[in-house]
């Protein structure tokens, strides 16, 4: 029995424990064929990660064999050699034969939401005892990429912000805040996402934006949420705190009426 | 229209204008009672049962053929599942595939009832058993699926004709994780 077997088998990929899976729709030919992806998504990192898993059908072929006659010996024994293929089933496999294992095909794409940026009234000052209004801008971000040949597309949406100021006060927020001019106010007036600072000094204000993420696969449209929320820096700002009588203005009042203070 | 019932619109339509109708408690007629389509759940799933052993009769027929006369499938799925089912015959003519075999499946369990239209959907999990099928390739290749088991969540709902005829509306393999 000099004879060869060769196996290919795809090692399994498993999918990291936590992460939300669906299968798409699929029809029983579809999934006989290995035509059935299972798609699952899950934040890791500072992303989404959403993989594909897809079984393939194993295979085997062959085809009858041929040999050489053996020599007896003496007392009836004899050895022969044969070469050729045989038709066995995949579990059944013997000489000169060549199966396919059934192949797992696995795939992921990455996609990362872009920051948000957090801005501040003044721009780069505050007034001891006023109020600083902070705000931030983030959207709704959709991303697509090819996921086992199909598209898989994620939807980011901005939902809570989180302010840390710098003076050891934080606040987290559901609204992104806005310009006083947005919202109807004057100067240094509260806001949901304003601050006061009680001491003179220099702060560094950070926040961090969460993103919810969905996800969908192929030709489906039904958003399929992704458990957790995606924190996301946004950039960082410094910024001085003063008395109001030593702030400076680039105008006098006479020239800019509706300057800081006027 | 009598004397006696214009001399009651007049008087209405009087009131109307007047604003003078009187807020009387609205009285909401019950809505007349609806004979569900099937007695208890056990006769929606064995419904939901027939229909699909008469989807997988109907399909590896065709997959027997290689997709050829795929159209046989739209007597055993709703009509928004029909081009689901003609795609995936035609992907199987395309690889020049033919399976051998009969589909089997068990363990079918219901999952929930709703009205749909013109009549109810039926949701099920059941495992799809391909443990008899081999899939054939043009050159005599035989390969089988794998794994040869799948938890399917499937969804039938009433032949318009015939609410208690239900046709395959809907098929999803399960999370690869639960057991079947």
């Amino acid at each position: 029995m000099g004879s060869v077997t060769t196996l290919l088998i795809a090692a399994l990929v498993a999918f990291p424990s936590g992460l939300a899976g669906v299968a798409p729709d699929c029809t029983s030919t579809d999934w006989l064929i290995g035509e059935c992806p299972y798609i699952s998504a899950g934040i890791e990192g500072d992303g989404v990660v959403v993989r594909g898993e897809q079984n393939s059908p194993g295979n085997s072929s062959g085809g009858s064999g041929t040999g050489t006659p053996g020599t007896n010996s003496v007392n009836g024994q004899g050895t022969g050699s044969g070469t050729g293929t045989t038709t066995c089933g995949f579990a059944v496999c013997r000489d000169n034969y060549t199966a396919t294992a059934p192949v797992t095909l696995a795939d992921l794409v990455n996609f990362r939401p872009t920051p948000g940026t957090d801005s501040m009234q003044p721009n780069g000052w505050m007034v001891v005892g006023l109020h600083t209004n902070f705000y931030a801008q983030a959207s709704v971000q959709v991303q697509s990429g090819q996921l086992l040949g199909q598209a898989a597309t994620v939807r980011f949406t901005p939902v809570r912000y989180h302010w840390t100021y710098g003076d050891g006060s934080a606040r987290s927020t559901a609204t992104p805040g806005a310009t006083w001019q947005a919202q109807g106010l004057g100067e240094f007036e509260p806001t949901a996402t304003s601050h006061s600072y009680r001491s003179p000094g220099t702060y560094v204000i950070d926040l961090t934006i969460d993103f919810a993420a969905e996800y969908h696969y192929g030709a489906s449209t039904q958003w399929v949420p992704i458990a957790g929320v995606l924190p996301v820096p946004a950039n960082r700002l410094v910024a001085v705190a003063g008395h109001a009588k030593t702030v400076l203005v680039e105008h006098h009042c006479a020239a800019n009426p509706s300057g800081p203070g006027c | 229209m009598g004397f006696r019932m214009r001399a009651v619109a007049l008087t209405a339509v009087a009131l109307l204008l007047a604003g003078c109708v009187p807020n009387e408690p609205t009285v909401t007629a019950r809505p007349p009672a609806v004979d569900p389509v099937f007695a208890s759940d056990e006769e929606a799933l064995a419904a939901a049962v027939e229909a699909y052993e008469r989807y997988l009769a109907v399909a590896d027929e065709v997959r027997a053929d290689g997709g050829a006369d795929a159209d046989r499938i739209s007597s055993v799925v709703t009509t928004n599942q029909l081009p689901d089912e003609l795609e995936s015959f035609e992907r199987l003519r395309e690889l020049g595939l033919i399976t051998r075999g009969l589909s089997m499946f068990d363990s079918a369990e219901l999952q929930s009832m709703a009205p749909a239209k013109g009549g109810i959907a039926v949701t099920i999990y059941a495992c799809y058993d391909a443990s008899g099928i081999e899939v054939v390739d043009s050159v005599g290749s035989v390969s089988r699926p794998n794994p040869t088991r799948q938890l399917f969540e499937l969804t039938f709902e009433s032949d318009l004709t015939n609410e208690k005829h239900l046709l395959l509306a809907r098929s999803a393999p399960w999370d690869q994780s639960q057991p079947c």
